[in-house]
């Protein structure tokens, strides 16, 4: 499987685009082991405007790059993920890694995280606003 | 020709030709095992980290060994008698060996040093009780967290807002600051994450890869890179492993970036940067993901035990009948660039 990275994006969009990452956002967040293009359709159209030939399609390009597998089941597909959202951020996390051409030293002892400069500071503003509220969603 | 001809010239032949080499041979092998091992994050972990670190303490506890066997019988060897005449024993393997001994504790002991005087705790009410509130969620935690019990040491002053430090007796050192700036779950999250550093004798592996390339100029140009992303790999790891036990992910996550931000800005901000944000926000995707579904636990890799069976090896092999010739080589390779130097 091999994904263009994209810049500026985090999460699941560092490797797919925005429709094929609510798709994959559907299927993992409800745990869908075997589904149609209407189980997804379904959610996604409580939240916007979309074609089922757009749902098909998306789930064809994402059975295409590997992230899901599908059987015929008389005229329709019924897909699975053959990865979890964790193995699939791994994946990310690892090519992210190889691909980084500038890594800074290692640093020789176990820090919790390295300290990032004042120039980052906005970025992690607004993600730690994100990790609040999905704080008190889980109640930790 | 004088005693410290081979001592000198070994040493250079050592750490100019055969480390380089091995070192080669080392990102070869990881470039490969990058291109082979198609998924995931921790896997060939252990494997990876013998890499980094076997291309410097292959060669080197070899050649000791060798040089230890060669001059423990008392008699010269064949090389030393080309030199020197079949009845005078020569000490050049001995010197060798003495030799790069003293290099490696050379490089190691500043550091150990260092890491003893972080140890110590400060004194002060602040501290205290950051140390009782520390202790009293070590307490009402599950066994991961208890290992921690006479292993954390709170300072006013630390480098750090937390690290894991203590090559032979692991410590968890948290600044009283982050302690005050961290909430009872975020706090419990990131003592989980060091309990693993902790349980993985990660100081010691740390410092033993940073000793590896400390010793070894051409790998330290070449491994750099690998062994950041094996840091990195470790760390995330980590995270891993503090879910596993029960730590909150989004907790971990908040504690990662307070960490992350904490004295803010820092002096060596040029430095760090993007990559740093990049791969902070790597790791929080990831503690997102576990959020959704809890991972259980997995790739425990051996990495010190298969590094120092390596090691071990290297050292009992030239112990074995006729298996110091290579080290004849290497004592004639040095004569003979002596002899040629000496010609010019």
């Amino acid at each position: 499987m091999a994904f263009r990275l994209r810049e500026g994006q985090s999460g699941i969009r560092t490797r797919l685009h925005d429709l094929e990452a609510d798709v994959m956002d559907v299927v993992w967040s409800r745990n869908l082991d075997h589904f149609a293009v209407g189980d997804v359709l379904r959610v996604l159209e409580r939240r916007r405007d979309i074609a089922y030939t757009t749902v098909m399609t998306t789930l064809g390009r994402l059975h295409e790059k590997g992230i899901l597998g599908r059987q015929k089941d008389g005229k329709r597909y019924v897909y699975s993920p053959r990865l979890t959202r964790e193995e699939f951020m791994q994946d990310t996390a690892r090519e992210v890694l190889e691909g980084l051409e500038k890594v800074s030293s290692p640093h020789a002892i176990a820090l919790l995280a390295e300290r990032v400069s004042s120039a980052g500071s906005d970025e992690l503003e607004k993600l730690e606003a994100a990790i609040q509220k999905r704080r008190e969603e889980l109640d930790e | 020709m004088s005693e410290a001809a081979f001592p000198l010239v070994g040493t250079l032949l050592i750490f100019g030709i055969l480390l380089p080499a091995a070192s080669v041979a080392s990102k070869g092998i990881l470039w490969m095992l990058a291109r082979l091992d198609g998924r995931g994050l921790h896997r060939f972990g252990g494997l990876r980290y013998a890499l980094l670190v076997l291309p410097t303490a292959i060669p080197l506890a070899w050649v000791v060994s060798a040089s230890i066997h060669q001059a423990e019988t008392g008699a010269s060897s064949e090389v030393c008698a080309v030199a020197h005449g079949p009845s005078e024993y020569c000490a050049e393997a001995a010197l060798l060996a003495l030799g790069l001994v003293l290099i490696v504790a050379l490089a190691a002991l500043p550091r150990i040093v260092r890491e003893q005087l972080a140890l110590r705790p400060s004194a002060s009410a602040d501290a205290s009780s950051a140390r009782a509130r520390v202790l009293a969620i070590i307490d009402a935690g599950d066994s991961t967290l208890q290992r921690l019990v006479r292993a954390v040491v709170i300072k006013d002053d630390a480098s750090e807002p937390i690290a894991t430090f203590g090559v032979l007796s692991p410590r968890v050192v948290l600044s009283t600051g982050f302690v005050q700036k961290l909430d009872d779950g975020a706090l419990r999250a990131a003592l989980a994450h060091e309990a693993e550093h902790v349980r993985g004798r990660d100081p010691l592996r740390y410092f033993i890869a940073w000793w590896a390339l400390a010793a070894n100029p051409v790998g330290r140009w070449l491994l750099r890179a690998e062994l950041a992303r094996w840091i990195l790999a470790r760390e995330a790891h980590c995270d891993r492993d503090a879910v596993v036990s029960g730590a909150g992910p989004s907790a971990l996550a908040h504690a990662l970036l307070i960490a992350a931000r904490f004295g803010l800005p820092v002096p060596q901000a040029a430095a760090l940067g993007a990559t740093s944000t990049e791969i902070l926000r790597l790791r929080v995707d990831l503690l997102m993901a576990y959020a959704e579904r809890r991972p259980t636990h997995c790739c425990r890799e051996p990495a010190l035990r298969l590094t120092a069976l390596a090691i071990l090896v290297a050292a009992v092999l030239p112990h074995q009948e006729n298996a110091a010739s290579a080290l004849d080589a290497l004592h004639t390779a040095a004569e003979r660039a002596v002899a040629i130097f000496h010609e010019d």
